[in-house]
């Protein structure tokens, strides 16, 4: 099977590069990205497995396996393959997300075959050593620990965690120290059993190599891999959320943080893109309201932004904001929710729409420039969306109005009554703050629980 | 006739094939390394897009994000920098705007305070990350009383007592040296360079020897670091954090090559190969992330060699030991023939995706603009690599790896 599409329009002169694409017999997706001007050819592998798939009591089975793709299988020992990709001038990584396992590798045109082969013996096993896992079960900690000191990251996972319930996007993709210490490699080998088939995976190549180069090295390496014989268990709870009003009060640092989690619908949906307008006319660029009201107007903080997540099932999307030492938070909160209660009544002007629309696809196109990022995207689009979501996602940016834009912020952004609202603040209760309504107990770890 | 970069060569176009952008960057002279108060650099950069002659801090704003254009203007340790990126088709007004933003600056008083402020918020912001805390005063013992041993946000002392007068002062002074000017995109180097010719060779675009002797004479070489070991205390939390490091060579120094390949072979390439990280994560795991550099901030300036991780606290010894371990035994043995060999692989492989982007290349173009060495060509830059033997990786490994010589500073929570 093969199809070819034509670069789609995405307005404005940006075009967006549709893969070739082809399956093969075990039910590998293939995409071939080709780059003319370019000495660079990369690969993106995505499996449809992120932590979303894993047991809560096991959260950080699908990380830890991430780390464990590159410290063992047939042709590659412990250390090899970093030695190997290192050895010609090539790199890797590997992202894990809620929805997918993405692995990475660039190389020179000359050297890009050796990607292929790497993925293709760690997809058809791997050589779990304890020695290996117990190790690497220390450096993962180690990120765990990492990420709770730095006082952003462990408010966005505590808010996370408040926000989502029991649904697994609320899980730390690390998981925790007590849900890591239990992996051993009797888990791991069973999340790669059963999700890290061909069927289940998404192979793009791209830069400078023509298609029949990537058939005869995707056959050679990858046709003689079986399907999985067991299905995966499809992943229970997600996008089952049940949001109420919460608060969570942390102590840490000396700066005051703010971050509002509220909903959003999954990134494929048609009140996405209104919604990502709705996010940058509030908190995207100087230009913003809330940067426009909290930074330059009321001076209460020093930077403001908006975040959306991209998932395949409803999520969340966020306002966040660094406070200025003297200012009080009520103030940073009661504005941030008048803000948007304002885009509920009110739709953006033309003004406001067009320059969040300008904005948008020039972040897309910059964030393209590079071919590991064309990969990493027609990979991601083909595993979790279908091919041609990002140039769908950019027309809807393009097309949606203001009343759209109203419709998907009355929807989704209800700070009032289905949102978190995180503040972590300088221990010393040093910011004259009056008490937040309706705080809670916190807990041992600083999370409110209820 | 010649084209632009030959005639003026501080003016640099460049051709980049593929995405629909385009980067213009203005660097002036001056940066942290020439400030007279801590901080002065950074709010004098950032003042440039604060008001002009013509609009006022929300018109530049909306007027740049109103065709997707991002503004930045800041300062580095050895520059102020005016980065404007957009579309393709909006180069014309970037290069407009670029020139207006480095010309025409009215540094109003309002907006000087207002950036002070913000940018004693950031230092504060800063500090509640422990390694970055824990940077900052490795970065003091490192270089003792110099601009460079100090954050790019300056102190909160200095921040304080700043006046929008030393910010202008600041930037006319810069300005003397002559802008020099990198844009880079999906465009034709003829039309833009006449363009950009117009816009600032009769503004003062200089050739870049016109202004070496302003570049070089900005700050004083740093004195040796006295002060070898501290330790500070940070907030408590989970993982205590640890440099090493010590004084090496600026970009046009002799070494500098065989610097980069013997910080290959410790840890500074990509993944985790590398002596450093091999022991530290890999062999031993006591830590997730594990730095190694050898020309940290390298530039008309000194730059230095840095170890950093982040680990437990029960663990530290352990990693500051494992860290020491392999410096001497690098020090002390040298590297392999077959360290060097992969080391060189690895730089001359990783040429091509340092220019994939328009931003990569201008900031290359830049670079060879400011240090007078053609950064951007590749050829260049791989054939020097060609000739640094095995022996010269050993000798600055016992000339710039001296125990006798570092600075060690862990930071460790309350």
């Amino acid at each position: 099977m093969s199809a070819r599409t034509e670069p789609e329009s995405a307005g404005r002169g940006v075009t967006v590069p549709i893969p070739e694409r082809w399956l093969l017999e075990n039910g590998l997706t293939v995409l071939h990205l080709p780059i003319r001007n370019t000495s660079i050819v990369t690969t993106a592998l995505c499996y449809r497995a992120g932590a979303a798939k894993e047991m809560p009591c096991v959260a950080g089975t699908a990380h830890f396996l991430e780390h464990l793709m590159f410290k063992g299988c047939a042709g590659y020992g412990p250390g090899a393959i970093d030695r190997e990709t290192h050895r010609v001038g090539g790199w890797n990584n590997a992202f894990t997300s809620h929805d997918s396992t993405l692995y990475l590798f660039g190389f020179a045109t000359d050297h890009w075959r050796l990607a292929l082969a790497i993925e293709a013996s760690r997809m058809r096993s791997l050589d779990l050593r304890p020695a290996e896992v117990a190790k690497e079960r220390s450096v993962v900690l180690e990120e765990i620990a990492m990420y709770e000191d730095d006082p952003w990251d462990s408010l966005e996972l505590a808010v996370n965690e408040s926000f989502f319930g029991t649904c697994p996007y609320g899980r730390s993709i690390l998981g925790t120290r007590e849900s890591v210490r239990r992996i051993d490699e009797m888990t791991l080998r069973e999340f790669h059993s059963a999700h890290y088939g061909p069927e289940n995976a998404v192979l793009a190549v791209a830069g400078d190599v023509e298609r029949a180069a990537v058939e005869d090295a995707v056959d050679g390496h990858f046709r003689s891999i079986p399907r999985r014989q067991r299905e995966a268990a499809p992943p229970t709870g997600v996008g089952e959320q049940s949001i109420q009003h919460r608060r969570i009060d942390r102590r840490q640092g000396d700066t005051g943080r703010f971050l509002l989690a509220m909903g959003a619908p999954a990134a494929d949906d048609p009140a996405y893109a209104p919604l990502d307008v709705a996010l940058t006319v509030l908190a995207g660029g100087r230009a913003s309201r809330l940067q426009r009201r909290l930074v330059e107007e009321l001076r209460v903080c020093s930077r403001v932004s908006a975040g959306l997540s991209e998932m395949t099932s409803p999520a969340s999307s966020s306002i966040s904001a660094e406070m200025m030492p003297d200012a009080r938070p009520d103030v940073v909160e009661r504005t941030v929710v008048e803000e948007i209660e304002r885009l509920r009544i009110e739709p953006p002007s033309g003004d406001e729409m067009s320059r969040a629309r300008s904005m948008l696809l020039a972040d897309w196109v910059f964030g393209h420039q590079r071919i590991h990022q064309q990969a990493v995207s027609a990979a991601s689009a083909e595993a979790l969306f279908d091919p041609a979501y990002p140039a769908t996602h950019l027309r809807r940016l393009e097309e949606c109005s203001p009343e759209q834009v109203v419709a998907s912020v009355r929807a989704h952004l209800a700070p009032a009554t289905d949102s978190v609202v995180g503040w972590s603040l300088p221990a010393a209760g040093r910011v004259g703050a009056k008490e937040p309504a309706g705080r809670v107990a916190v807990n041992e770890c600083g999370i409110e629980s209820s | 006739m010649a084209h632009l970069g030959e005639r003026i060569p501080s003016l640099r176009v460049q051709r980049v094939e593929g995405a629909a952008v385009v980067v213009v960057r203005v660097w002036l002279p001056g940066g942290v390394r020439s400030e007279s108060i801590p901080g002065q650099a950074l709010i004098a950069g950032r003042m440039l897009a604060e008001g002009t002659k013509r609009r006022d801090w929300r018109r530049i704003s909306e007027d740049a994000e109103a065709i997707g254009c991002s503004v930045v203007t800041a300062a580095g340790r050895s520059v102020q920098a005016v980065a404007l990126d957009g579309m393709t088709a909006e180069w014309p007004q970037l290069l407009e705007w670029a020139a207006e933003l480095v010309y025409e600056g009215s540094f109003p008083a309002d907006r000087c305070e207002w950036l002070r402020r913000q940018a004693a918020a950031e230092l504060q912001s800063l500090g509640d990350l422990p390694e970055v805390r824990t940077g900052w005063a490795f970065l003091e013992q490192l270089y003792p009383d110099h601009p460079l041993g100090r954050p790019i946000q300056g102190s909160s002392e200095g921040l304080a007592r700043l006046t929008v007068g030393d910010c202008r002062s600041f930037h006319r002074h810069c300005l003397a040296a002559g802008p020099l000017v990198a844009v880079a995109g999906d465009l034709s180097p003829d039309v833009v360079g006449s363009r950009l010719e117009s816009l600032f060779a009769a503004n003062g675009a200089k050739v870049a020897s016109d202004a070496d002797e302003v570049r070089e004479g900005l700050a004083t070489a740093p004195a040796a670091p006295t002060e070898r070991y501290r330790r500070i205390d940070l907030a408590p939390g989970d993982q205590a954090h640890l440099f090493v490091g010590g004084l090496t060579v600026g970009r046009r120094h002799p070494d500098f090559e065989a610097l980069l390949l013997l910080g290959v072979v410790l840890g500074s390439g990509d993944g985790l190969v590398g002596r450093i990280p091999q022991r530290i994560r890999e062999e031993a795991g006591l830590a997730y992330a594990c730095d190694v550099e050898t020309v940290a901030a390298a530039g008309l300036d000194i730059g230095h060699f840095v170890v950093s991780l982040g680990t437990s606290v029960d663990t530290l010894d352990s990693a500051l030991v494992a860290v020491r371990d392999e410096l001497e035994r690098i020090r002390l043995d040298g590297p392999t023939e077959s360290d060097v060999d992969e080391a060189r692989s690895y730089l001359l492989g990783r040429e091509p995706f340092r220019r994939e982007t328009a931003d990569q290349w201008a900031d290359l173009l830049l670079q060879g603009s400011l240090l007078q060495v053609p950064a951007e060509n590749q050829r260049w830059v791989q054939e020097r690599l060609q000739h640094v033997s095995v022996s010269q990786v050993r000798e600055v490994a016992r000339r710039y790896l001296d125990p006798e010589c570092q600075v060690v500073t862990l930071g460790v929570p309350a």
